[in-house]
């Protein structure tokens, strides 16, 4: 079983994020999920208004970084959200990007680690059980009215593992089937490793896509997200992807200027093609038909969608109802 | 000076028309990267007006038509020419 999913960024107005929420409600999808970035507008602060403004889909955070929020904090937010929206409620938690960490004086130390003890304090406490891990220690003076499912956010392979042994799902950020294959299979081996079934786990992938008629201009759309994803890929995964360092080092410049118009220039086409499901909308079929084959259960449309985000939605949507005889929704 | 143009051009356009022209702006509005120019009141009476399917109406795509002036001119201005070039056409 399949479901669909698509990603809000709340780098835009409030107004704007409720009304694609809406839309994206109407349109039958079964969730939401709020990226969360620094720079951004707050992700937990975001999903307390729309799941006011919503009645079925799910929201989900995505993905906190117990570096930037304490895991206290994180469970005693989460579980006010249970309050608002019982069952309505994911969460997904990772280690997030070096250099954005940097960027804002945090120090990226020991990511399996802290993840590892972040989801421990964070389900020990959802759970309402006291904690004492260290220095750490206390509970919830407050019952969280529902389960909330907590996903790691991965694309390292030891992230993947873990993400497999101890996730109640999995985030995958790849969006071409080949990484995704590799992705999956290495969530595998935590799963196994924790001795549970894979059905057990949402497995999902969180695709980068950017679709439309004119392919010329979903390429144009996709550049500046590539170039975003490009800078914080694992090196395995680059050496993987034969991205050379003279290369990599010119695009983090321009991504750190802001420099949209270089990045276009020095952006390789290939290599975008492999970080985004990028051109006409019927791509994304052959490419959902080939991720779902792999075993995800979970398809997350992430941004930027498209240059034209309404049109992509509707025709994402029509797609998925014509793959409704390959999947089960 | 746009927005008054703007109305001109689509005073005797039918319903269904109107419609598509909407969806057309709203799919704009919603895809721009500037929204952070457009008052968040327009924003809001824009979000309203689509929930109670109000949207086509004039007072509203006038709102809308003004959103979109301001988050994108030059998408907005290409539209005013479209539309006055099949209105004489």
């Amino acid at each position: 079983m399949t479901i669909f999913s698509v990603e809000v960024v709340p780098k835009d107005p409030l107004w704007k994020i409720d009304l694609l929420t809406y839309i994206i409600e109407e349109l039958g999808f079964s969730g939401v999920w709020i990226s969360e970035h620094p720079h951004n507008r707050s992700s937990f602060i975001t999903a307390s208004h729309l799941l006011k403004k919503t009645s079925r889909i799910w929201t989900g955070l995505g993905v906190i970084n117990p570096y930037t929020i304490n895991p206290f904090v994180i469970a005693q937010l989460t579980a006010s959200l249970t309050e608002i929206a019982p069952n309505r409620i994911k969460i997904a938690v990772g280690a997030g990007d070096k250099t954005t960490l940097e960027s804002i004086g945090v120090e990226r130390v020991k990511p399996l680690e802290k993840i590892r003890e972040a989801v421990t304090i964070i389900r020990l406490l959802l759970t309402k059980k006291k904690i004492t891990i260290d220095r750490i220690h206390g509970r919830l003076d407050f019952n969280p009215r529902s389960h909330a499912p907590i996903y790691i956010g991965a694309q390292g392979p030891k992230m993947l593992q873990l993400g497999g042994e101890i996730g109640e799902g999995v985030l995958v950020n790849y969006s071409n089937p080949e990484d995704l294959e590799w992705a999956y299979n290495e969530v595998r081996k935590g799963i196994e490793k924790a001795g549970k079934r894979i059905e057990s786990i949402d497995i999902a992938a969180y695709l980068t896509i950017s679709l439309d008629t004119d392919s010329e201009k979903a390429v144009k759309t996709a550049i500046p997200y590539a170039a975003y994803i490009l800078c914080g890929l694992p090196e395995k995964t680059m050496e993987r992807m034969d991205v050379k360092d003279e290369r990599l080092i010119k695009v983090k410049e321009a991504v750190q200027k802001a420099d949209w118009l270089k990045l276009y220039d020095i952006m390789d086409i290939d290599i975008v093609k492999k970080l985004v499901i990028v051109g006409q909308p019927r791509i994304l079929e052959e490419e959902l038909r080939e991720i779902i084959d792999i075993g995800y259960s979970q398809i997350v449309l992430g941004a930027p969608i498209g240059p034209r985000i309404l049109q992509t939605l509707r025709e994402t949507k029509r797609i998925i109802k014509e793959l409704a005889t390959h999947i089960v929704k | 000076m746009d927005v008054p143009r703007f109305m001109e051009a689509v005073k005797e356009l039918a319903i269904e028309e109107k419609h598509s022209l909407m969806e057309e702006l709203l799919d704009i509005l919603l895809s721009s990267v500037n929204l952070e120019m457009v008052p968040d009141y327009i924003g809001w009476r824009i979000n309203q007006a689509y929930r109670d399917g109000k949207l086509v109406e004039d007072e509203f795509l006038e709102m809308l038509a003004h959103a979109v002036s301001i988050a994108e001119p030059t998408k907005f201005r290409r539209i005013i020419e479209k539309l006055e070039v099949e209105r004489l056409g």
